[in-house]
């Protein structure tokens, strides 16, 4: 990801308020990745939770966003600096090593941890930190200071035993 | 009409997630070491702004303009909300990347994006089992 084409950092939280406050106006649902995920998941499980009304269904409007989000990342891709697949992913293989299978290992990992960590939390970043705390909510609240507390004492935590500061 | 405008501005998010910087892996680790402001910038302006905009709908009290009841019902507040944002955390710690950015790097041609969504699903899924258990 190329530095200079990444905005201010004022400009992308205005982007990002403003498909919050939209999505509210027009459809009066709240911004929340992972509920997508939920309903994906529902296009290839019959478990209860993900029949849950509010989800709107395993092809309803959250898969559409899911969906959306892949086509998003492309179009940013493709509008700056090309479509260029590959496997870097910054300083990730200096911390981690150059090996596949410990990325792969590491990521799938953390990706458990979002997924289950976030329906215990009811959202991720979006669903507690954006729309949830536009709402008022503490549980949310709570959340979002969970997410930060936890991402630095990992982080200095792996800091400190790679030796990659 | 719901899925078009959920697809189209799923669209938009995942643009805006690469184009803010907030999906780079050493964006995030920069955050995490307080090495870098850029993203508590990017949150300490979309978090407020968010919130007016919301908070003043609220106030006019109009129904969606598609129709339908907004969803104004917030979760109460529970031990699972810091459980959960602290299991969050790690992981967001472990992937340099949100949920929502996993998906958008993967669009923008990163394998490793896969890998981050291949276990959110897993996630998502045991945690639907579980319940689904503990349910009967």
């Amino acid at each position: 990801m190329t530095s200079e084409f990444i905005w201010p950092f004022w400009l992308g939280g205005l982007a990002i308020a403003a498909v919050s406050i939209t999505l509210v106006v027009t459809t009066g649902k709240f911004l929340s990745v992972t509920r997508g995920y939920a309903t994906v998941c529902g296009i290839f499980s019959r478990l209860k939770y993900f029949a849950r009304p509010d989800l709107g269904g395993a092809f309803g409007f959250r898969t559409f966003f899911t969906v959306g989000l892949v086509a998003g990342g492309a179009i940013a891709a493709i509008t700056t600096t090309g479509w260029h697949p590959t496997w870097d992913l910054g300083l990730f293989n200096q911390i981690w090593g150059g090996s596949i299978y410990v990325k792969a290992g590491v990521l799938i990992l953390g990706g458990f941890l979002w997924g289950y960590g976030s329906r215990l939390a009811k959202g991720c970043t979006s669903g507690n930190s954006i729309s949830g705390l536009s709402k008022g909510s503490l549980g949310s609240f709570v959340a979002t200071g969970g997410f930060l507390v936890a991402g630095v004492i990992v982080t200095f935590l792996i800091s400190f035993i790679t030796g990659v500061r | 009409m719901l899925r078009l405008v959920f697809l189209l501005l799923g669209t938009a998010f995942g643009y805006i997630l690469i184009r803010a910087g907030v999906s780079s892996y050493d964006v995030i680790r920069d955050m995490f070491l307080f090495k870098s402001w850029h993203m508590y910038g990017v949150l300490g302006v979309a978090v407020p702004v968010s919130f007016l905009g919301v908070q003043l709908w609220k106030k006019l009290k109009r129904q969606p303009l598609l129709g339908g009841e907004t969803e104004w019902q917030v979760e109460k507040f529970s031990r699972n909300h810091v459980v959960g944002g602290l299991i969050s955390g790690a992981g967001w710690a472990l992937t340099g990347a949100c949920p929502g950015p996993a998906l958008a790097i993967l669009g923008y041609g990163l394998y490793s994006g896969a890998f981050i969504v291949l276990g959110i699903f897993l996630g998502t899924y045991v945690y639907a089992w579980l319940e689904e258990k503990r349910s009967g």
